[in-house]
């Protein structure tokens, strides 16, 4: 489970330091868990966020973090959201630190770009944008990663009791705007 | 008035027919005549057909390898010159603290006007001399 993961605390000793010099998996090995996982966390990133640069640096980011994280045995998938969880958090925490900071944040500006309001009914961040970050996350994972109510509770943190509620409304809102302009 | 909620437990099923392509006869006939379904079978055909249509360009594997080795060996330098810092400020304080009281000493102690405040200048070039030193060297 992913709620038994902790990240690795402060090297206490000569021995974790030198631990902490390491990857959590070889070069090999992260080619191979890369090749599956980039292109989906970054078009989940990209789709979260509204921006193709934004999700880039967080793609990096979020690879630099799983591999130096600790980690217990895991199977490809628990693996997979392991990272999705890292970067579902990144992107949260740019949202609250645009907000705080009162830039204007990335995905409203993709938003008000001219460019999406002409595509407005094809264009997919136009659509996404108008629901809630968190709601965003919910759809993406239930509908594109194909993410079973345990694995989308393990990604974005919430309880799993809470996943089926929360997706409803998401669900009826995104419907809602995809017949609005006219997706179907 | 907020609509009812209303759930279907073969959702999912849906969700995954419209992601695999694979539907069976039975699952078809549902989701024509479940709303649940067929909200979930909008949703999904449009993010589906959004996200078949995406152009996602990613790094080579290679490069966020690099990268991250990169970082990860700026991190250890960062934390092997931590404690040269810590030690660093504690002799400036030190130093700072020293040159305070020698001050205060040296105008107690001197009967003389002039050369307790030449002590002073004194004391007081050495000590921003200091602090400029060593405010340059944690630059």
């Amino acid at each position: 489970m992913i709620d038994a993961l902790t990240i690795r605390a402060p090297a206490a000793s000569d021995e974790d330091e030198a631990a902490l010099e390491r990857f959590v998996m070889t070069e090999a090995q992260f080619q191979e868990f890369y090749t599956a996982t980039a292109r989906p966390l970054k078009l989940y990133l990209s789709r979260l966020t509204g921006s193709q640069t934004l999700a880039d640096d967080l793609v990096q980011e979020s690879y630099y973090r799983f591999l130096r994280a600790e980690l217990p045995a895991l199977d490809a998938a628990q693996r997979k959201n392991y990272l999705f969880r890292i970067g579902t958090n990144l992107s949260r925490d740019h949202f609250r630190q645009s907000k705080f900071q009162g830039l204007p944040l990335e995905d409203r500006a993709g938003a008000r770009n001219i460019a999406s309001e002409v595509e407005a009914a094809s264009d997919v961040r136009s659509v996404l944008n108008e629901i809630p970050h968190r709601e965003r996350e919910l759809v993406w994972l239930a509908y594109v990663e194909g993410a079973s109510h345990r694995e989308i509770a393990e990604v974005t943190g919430l309880k799993e009791a809470s996943v089926r509620p929360l997706l409803f409304r998401a669900r009826q809102k995104l419907a809602a705007l995809i017949r609005a302009k006219g997706g179907k | 008035m907020e609509a009812m909620e209303h759930y279907c437990e073969h959702e999912q099923e849906v969700a995954r027919a419209v992601r695999t392509g694979f539907w069976s006869p039975e699952l078809r006939e549902h989701a024509e005549r479940c709303e649940a379904c067929t909200e979930s079978m909008l949703v999904a055909s449009w993010l589906m057909e959004t996200e078949q249509q995406a152009e996602v360009t990613v790094p080579e594997a290679g490069l966020v390898w690099w990268k991250a080795e990169r970082r990860m060996r700026r991190e250890r330098v960062e934390r092997a010159l931590r404690p040269v810092l810590i030690a660093e400020r504690v002799s400036a304080a030190a130093v700072l603290a020293a040159l305070t009281v020698s001050a205060v000493w040296l105008a107690a102690a001197t009967p003389s006007l002039t050369s307790a405040l030449a002590g002073g200048v004194a004391v007081l070039a050495i000590s921003a001399g200091s602090a400029l030193y060593v405010a340059h060297s944690w630059k």
